[in-house]
C-alpha cells in the first residue's frame, strides 16, 4: 500500500467536529488530516461514537460543529457542511462511495445485480446501454461475483456475494473517498478473510483514499496505514497502525489490544 | 569531518513502558541513549536478554515510540527528527531511508511471496516488472525455489520465512538497515549467504544496525558494538 502525500494537500482535512443526541455525546471535537492513498481505521468499543463520526464525515449526518474540509477535483479545499444539499449529493454519486455494514442498506434489493452497478453509472450521466452492461460485467468479475448472475436480483445472493456487489456499485463509478462502516461485520471468517483480500488488492490498486469502520484489530492491522481509536466519542490515540497495536499507549488502547490474541 | 557520514543520530533516547493493566507499572527499559551511525559501519546492539536490544531497533524504526530524546536520521540529504514525528513524515522516511528486518515474517495471507518481497519497491514508485525481477533475484541468491514464489509463505519453514524476510529487506536500496537476528533460524549455507548480502550492503555505504546472537555473524559482519547494560531490577 503506498501513500504520495510529500507536497499534496490533504484529499479530507477535518477540524473540531462534534455532534451529540441530545445528552448523549456522539462524537467530540475530532480532528485529522487524511491524505491521499491513505486508509484510515476507526476503531473502538460499541457505542463509542464511530458510525457517528463517520456519517458526519460523509455528510450524511451535519455535526453541531466542526468542519471538514474536501480537495475538490477542480477547486481545492471546501468544506461540506457549507455546500447546498445539491452539491454534496454530487459528491456521493461521483467522488465519494459508502459501503455500509449491511449490504440490504446499500444496495436496491427490488432491481437486479446488474442494474444495482449499472445505476451509479446512470446517476452520472451514461447513456449508452452496451457500456453500462459492459461496465457492470467488468466490475463483477472485479469483485468476483460469477457474470452469468448478472440478471439475479441480490436477494438471491449469499451475505458474502451481496457484499462484494456492494462494492463494486460504489467503485463503478471511480471514486476518491470510500467510507466503509464495519464492511466484513456480519460475515462469516472464511467470507471475511476473501472480502478482506479484495478490498485490500482494490484499495491497492485504485489508489483509494478510505476511512474504515472496525471493530477488529486484525482488519485494521491487514488494511490501514494509520488508526484512530475512539472512547465515549473522543478519539484516545492515534498514529501508525503498527505503532498503537505494537506499543499502545494509552490504557484503553492497551485493553483492546491486550484482549486479541494476535493482531 | 567524519560526521559528514553520519547516517543516525540518537541523542539521550529514553523508553519506559506504562503498563496500564498492570496498576500503572513503569517499566524503565532504556535511559539516556547517545550515539551515531556512519555510512558504512555495521553496528552490533549487544547485552543480555531483556535489555532492550529489540526495544531500541523498533525504536529507530519509529515503531515504538521515545520516551525522550530525538532521533535524527539523514532523509533525502536532510536531518528529521523521527521521534515524535508526524505518521506523514514516518512513513516517508520508512519508504525511502530506513529498511527494517524484524525477527519473524508477517505474513498477510494470499499474498504471493514474490509480491511480500517486491512490494516495497512498488511503494517507492518502481514498475511491478522491475520490482519482480529484482525480488526474483534476491528470492533466487537466498535459495527459495522458483516453485514457491506463487505462494504465500504462510506455511513456509521458519527459515524460509525468515529468507523471505530478508529478501523483502534488501529489496530497495535503504541508506540505513536495521536487522533483528537476521541469521537466527538459518542453516550454515544461507547463513553465509545473508552475511554476504549484509557485508556487500555495508561496503556499498549503507549503514546497519544489527541484533545478532550468532558470534560468527556478528564477528563477520559488525565493525562496533553498542552494549545496553544490564536492567536494574524493578
Ligand atoms: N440517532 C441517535 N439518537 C440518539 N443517540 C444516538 C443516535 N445514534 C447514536 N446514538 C448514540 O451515540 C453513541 C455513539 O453511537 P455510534 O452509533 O456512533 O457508535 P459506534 O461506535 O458506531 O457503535 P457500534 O460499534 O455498536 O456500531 C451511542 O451512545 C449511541 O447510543
Ligand atoms: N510493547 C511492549 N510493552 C511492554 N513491555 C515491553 C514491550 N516490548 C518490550 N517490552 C519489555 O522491554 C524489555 C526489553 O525487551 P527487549 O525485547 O527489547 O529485550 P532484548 O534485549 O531484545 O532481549 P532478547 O535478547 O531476549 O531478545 C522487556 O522487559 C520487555 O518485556
Ligand atoms: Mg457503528
Ligand atoms: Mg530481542
Amino acid at each position: 500500500m503506498s501513500t504520495q502525500r510529500d507536497t499534496e494537500l490533504p484529499i479530507l482535512a477535518v477540524e473540531g467536529v462534534s455532534k451529540s443526541y441530545g445528552e448523549q455525546i456522539g462524537c467530540a471535537d475530532i480532528s485529522f488530516d487524511l491524505w491521499p492513498g491513505e486508509v484510515l481505521a476507526i476503531v473502538g468499543e460499541s457505542g463509542s461514537g464511530k458510525t457517528t463520526l463517520l456519517n458526519c464525515l460523509s455528510a450524511q449526518l451535519l455535526p453541531d460543529r466542526g468542519r471538514a474540509r474536501y480537495s475538490m477535483r477542480a477547486d481545492g479545499l471546501r468544506d461540506i457542511y457549507d455546500m447546498t444539499e445539491a452539491e454534496r449529493r454530487f459528491l456521493m454519486r461521483t467522488d465519494w462511495a459508502f459501503v455500509h455494514q449491511n449490504p440490504r442498506d446499500g444496495l436496491r434489493m427490488t432491481v437486479s445485480a446488474g442494474a444495482n452497478v449499472g445505476e451509479r453509472l446512470m446517476a452520472i450521466g451514461q447513456r449508452h446501454y452496451g457500456n453500462i452492461r459492459a461496465s457492470a460485467v467488468d466490475w463483477l468479475e472485479k469483485v468476483e461475483v460469477d457474470a452469468g448472475r448478472i440478471d439475479h436480483s441480490p436477494r438471491t445472493f449469499s451475505g458474502g456475494m451481496q457484499q462484494r456487489l456492494q462494492i463494486a456499485r460504489n467503485l463503478v463509478t471511480g471514486p476518491r473517498l470510500v467510507f466503509m462502516d464495519e464492511p466484513t461485520g456480519g460475515l462469516d471468517v472464511s467470507v471475511q478473510a476473501r472480502l478482506l483480500d479484495l478490498i485490500r488488492g482494490l484499495v491497492t490498486r485504485l489508489q483509494l483514499s478510505v476511512i474504515i469502520v472496525t471493530h477488529d484489530l486484525a482488519v485494521a492491522r491487514l488494511l490501514a496505514h494509520r488508526m484512530m481509536v475512539m472512547r465515549n466519542g473522543h478519539v484516545v490515540e492515534e498514529g501508525l497502525t503498527d505503532q498503537v497495536l505494537d506499543d499502545p499507549q494509552h490504557a484503553y488502547t492497551q485493553l483492546l489490544v491486550s484482549s486479541v490474541l494476535q493482531a | 569531518m567524519s560526521e559528514q557520514r553520519d547516517m543516525l543520530r540518537a541523542e539521550g533516547l529514553a523508553k519506559t513502558f506504562t503498563l496500564h493493566l498492570k496498576d500503572g507499572l513503569r517499566l524503565a527499559v532504556l535511559k539516556d541513549m547517545s550515539f551515531a551511525v556512519k555510512s558504512d559501519e555495521a553496528i552490533a546492539l549487544t547485552g543480555p536478554s531483556g535489555s532492550g536490544k529489540s526495544t531500541l531497533m523498533r525504536m529507530l524504526y519509529a515503531n515504538y515510540r521515545c520516551s525522550t530524546g530525538a532521533l535524527n536520521v539523514r532523509h533525502k540529504g536532510e536531518w528529521v527528527n523521527i521521534a515524535g514525528a508526524s505518521a506523514q513524515i514516518v512513513t516517508a522516511v520508512r519508504q525511502e531511508t530506513i529498511g527494517y528486518v524484524s525477527q519473524f515474517l508477517r505474513v498477510i495471507p494470499r499474498v504471493s511471496t514474490l509480491q511480500v518481497v517486491a512490494e516495497p519497491l512498488i511503494e517507492r514508485g518502481a514498475c511491478e516488472q522491475v520490482a519482480e525481477r529484482r525480488a526474483g533475484d534476491l528470492l533466487e541468491r537466498l535459495n527459495i525455489p522458483e516453485t514457491l514464489w506463487g505462494l504465500s509463505p504462510v506455511t513456509f519453514s521458519g527459515g524460509e520465512q525468515q529468507r523471505v524476510n530478508i529478501a523483502r529487506g534488501f529489496a530497495a536500496p535503504y541508506p540505513i538497515l536495521l536487522l533483528d537476528e537476521p541469521t537466527a533460524s538459518l542453516d550454515a549455507k544461507n547463513r553465509q549467504v545473508v552475511i554476504d548480502m549484509i557485508v556487500e550492503a555495508r561496503d556499498a555505504g549503507t549503514a546497519v544496525i544489527g541484533i545478532f546472537h550468532d558470534a560468527q555473524a556478528r564477528d563477520a559482519v559488525c565493525t562496533r558494538e553498542i552494549k545496553l547494560p544490564e536492567r536494574a531490577a524493578a
